[in-house]
């Protein structure tokens, strides 16, 4: 046992020392390597921790939202179609929402503006004041007490005084809002008493939900109702096909990678042909010969493959992954800023490890096999 | 050129140190991750809660769909928006269908089971 | 010792530039002495020797060593021969650059997996035995050709084999270090180990401590002196 670990510390030794001496290229080799590690494993990282945070913070939304349709298209919802949902068994509580987008040329966004339920205390908001989002609150330049101003498309003015900044914690959803009163809101989106954007059903048993649904369509057969699962579906498809899609991007990059690799191995240059027959003539076996290759490929490439780990995770972790921002948070002037925590799942990192430890490997083994099992002397000749 | 005296290290020492350093990186920011852990759970916590109160259903960021914020809105907020019949400029529509029972309870011509 | 019989070497069989290096060799050569080929250059002799070093197969022909048929193992099999009991000093030395005198000394026992500190114990004591310890930590493209030799020499000499094979020791030497090989053939014999050595340099081939001079010309044995 102890023979063969010198065995193999030896070839390991033999395989660092002819890595060492050709230091430029090598370390390039292993730096633009970990390159590509990085940017896979930022994509992987990055996927898998916003997934975890989008459903772990809207576990207790509302569990159904409905909408009224006329004509195929969303629609103001009226107040006697709240009071036929709040009738119905099941449902706990039936909360009208006020809500809708607002561009602003000022700060070169779209905006969600919004009145809080009245029962929500801890975001009550008085006539002239506001509670803003830390994206808004960052675009706008705004902290408490700051007038801030804004335009509704047919030139309404809404003047108020920023009363809170809501914290980062929950930026990842309310980054973009902006919450007024009620009357405040009526007025300036020109909307009439009785007219709600949607209505937040709120279930007494969760497994009831798809019941719940059905028993609404039926008392009110115009509206759509979307539930909490179907979001966090759209959301778990959403991200995952944007980090499919970086990856598949990525790949190729890591293709070209392994391309080259195998390249520069098959160009075996006159000087490595005569190492590999001095190897031989000296009594090195042809095994002997392909598992010091083995070795060189696996410094390089797990050298390279925890690098480009490591920084991918402070990457995700330190900087929430901020230079693939567009391509992973999609389109937007205003991206949230919220903390990301990446985990360890031993099957990404595994899948991470095969797609780029293996291919490198090969590609440096396999073009050296034909002269490791030639004669020595003809490889010297 | 080796000063005398200098013994240099074996090559496999030299990458097994390497690798050290790594892994002890990578456990190190696990650790400091697992030590997070606990403010992550506050600051979850307290996001949930903001996110529960306001009744809010999805995330601020662009779903890549022509509504912004929510499956039901379309038009003036969406991204890339030229004209009601301009087709998404994303593919994804057209590779990935919508669940089975998506929007359960929406407006449909069949009768609903009941 | 060591019989070759029939042995032919052809290179390129099939193709236009065809060469029979070797062409029909019987020789036996004895144990623990010293036996030079002697021959001018494309006479085989180099062949002769990579065949009976087993680094080449002879196209046909057998190479007998005490008795065991050799020349047909199995590559796996032929390179523990050549590991065990042949030890090759090569023209230009072949040491591997960018390494030391030392790892190079070392390096045929690497894959015995001999713990390193015993190995390089080993190699120090030849590197002494030689005159070269205190290059043992220069690359090798700072020794002189000399140093080289020796340094080749202890390499061939790691492993402790029972012959030992020079393919002209002589080529890019002076006067001098031609006198020191000779020494260093004498205690190799001494030693117990057979030494052969190709040579077209008269003062190898002519030198007292042969014991038996086999001279080539066109692939074939001239005369065999006793």
């Amino acid at each position: 046992m102890s023979t063969l670990v010198e065995r193999e510390r030896h070839l390991l030794d033999f395989a660092v020392a002819s890595l060492a001496r050709r230091p430029t290229k090598n370390l390039g080799l292993t730096l633009v390597y970990a390159l590509v590690v990085f940017l896979l494993g930022s994509v992987m990282l990055f996927g898998s921790a916003v997934r975890r945070e989008a459903a772990a913070i809207l576990a207790d939304a509302p569990e159904i939202v409905a909408q009224n349709m006329v004509m195929g298209r969303h629609e103001l919802a009226t107040g006697a179609d709240l009071d036929a949902l709040k009738g119905l068994r099941g449902v706990r509580r039936v909360e009208p929402r006020l809500w809708g987008y607002l561009w602003d040329s000022a700060g070169a966004a779209n905006y969600t503006l919004m009145v809080p339920s009245p029962t929500d205390g801890a975001h009550a908001v008085a006539a002239g004041e506001s509670i803003v989002g830390e994206a808004v609150a960052r675009a706008r330049k705004l902290t408490v007490g700051k007038p801030f101003f804004l335009v509704s498309p047919t030139g309404k003015f809404l003047r108020t005084r920023v009363k809170a900044v809501l914290s980062d914690a929950s930026a990842l959803v309310s980054a973009d809002l902006v919450l007024v009163d009620e009357a405040s809101f009526r007025t300036f989106f020109g909307l009439p008493a009785d007219r709600w954007t949607d209505f937040a059903l709120t279930i007494t048993n969760p497994r009831e939900v798809s019941t719940v649904s059905e028993k609404a369509s039926v008392k009110l057969p115009g509206y759509r109702f979307v539930t909490r699962a179907d979001i966090h579906r759209t959301n778990e498809a959403l991200f995952s096909w944007r980090e499919g899609l970086a990856l598949a991007l990525f790949a190729s990059s890591l293709l070209a990678f392994v391309i080259l690799a195998f390249d520069k191995a098959s160009g075996l240059s006159a000087e490595e042909r005569r190492e590999i027959g001095i190897l031989k003539a000296i009594g090195w076996e042809t095994s002997d010969v392909l598992r010091m290759k083995l070795w060189e490929g696996v410094v390089i490439s797990l050298t390279a493959f925890l690098l480009g780990l490591l920084a991918a995770w402070v990457h995700v972790s330190a900087f929430s992954a901020g230079l693939f921002e567009p391509v992973l948070k999609g389109w937007s002037t205003l991206y949230p800023q919220f903390a990301l925590s990446p985990r360890i799942d031993a099957l990404e990192i595994a899948t991470l490890a095969l797609m780029t430890v293996v291919p490198y490997t090969a590609a440096t083994v396999v073009p050296i096999w034909k002269t490791a099992v030639t004669d020595p002397d003809t490889v010297m000749r | 050129m080796n000063a005398p005296g200098f013994v240099r290290p074996r090559g496999s020492t030299l990458f097994a140190a390497t690798v050290a350093v790594l892994l002890v990186g990578g456990a190190g920011s696990i650790g400091l991750a697992l030590l997070r852990g606990a403010a992550d759970e506050t600051r979850r916590a307290e996001g949930r809660a903001t996110a529960a109160a306001l009744g809010l259903t999805d995330v601020a960021l662009f779903g890549e769909a022509r509504y912004t914020r929510h499956p039901s809105q379309a038009d003036l907020a969406s991204a890339f928006q030229d004209g009601p019949a301009v087709l998404d400029h994303f593919p994804a529509g057209s590779l990935v269908r919508p669940p089975h029972d998506f929007g359960r309870g929406s407006f449909t011509t069949e009768e609903p089971i009941r | 010792m060591i019989e070759l019989t029939g042995i032919t070497k052809v290179y390129d069989e099939n193709r236009p530039n065809r060469v029979e290096a070797v062409a029909g060799v019987d020789l036996t050569i004895s144990d623990r002495a010293m036996t030079v080929l002697e021959g001018p250059s494309g006479s085989g002799k180099t062949t002769l020797l990579t065949i009976i070093g087993c680094l080449a197969r002879p196209t046909s022909g057998r190479v007998r060593l005490d008795g065991e048929i050799v020349s047909g193992l199995p590559e796996r099999f032929l390179t523990e021969v050549r590991r065990r009991t042949f030890g090759f000093v090569f023209q230009r030395f072949n040491l591997i650059r960018g390494m030391t005198a030392l790892d190079n000394v070392m390096l045929p026992a690497f894959p015995l997996g001999i713990p390193h500190a015993r190995l390089k114990e080993r190699a120090m004591e030849l590197l002494t035995h030689f005159g070269v310890a205190e290059r043992a930590g220069l690359t090798v493209e700072m020794l002189s050709g000399g140093e080289a030799q020796r340094v080749a020499i202890a390499r061939a000499l790691v492993n402790d084999p029972e012959i030992v094979i020079a393919d002209e020791p002589t080529a890019s030497l002076d006067g001098a270090r031609v006198e020191q090989f000779l020494a260093i053939a004498a205690d190799l014999k001494a030693q117990g180990r057979t030494v052969i050595v190709t040579s077209h340099d008269p003062r190898i081939t002519r030198a007292a401590i042969v014991d038996r001079r086999v001279a080539m010309a066109d692939g074939r044995l001239v005369e065999a002196s006793p």
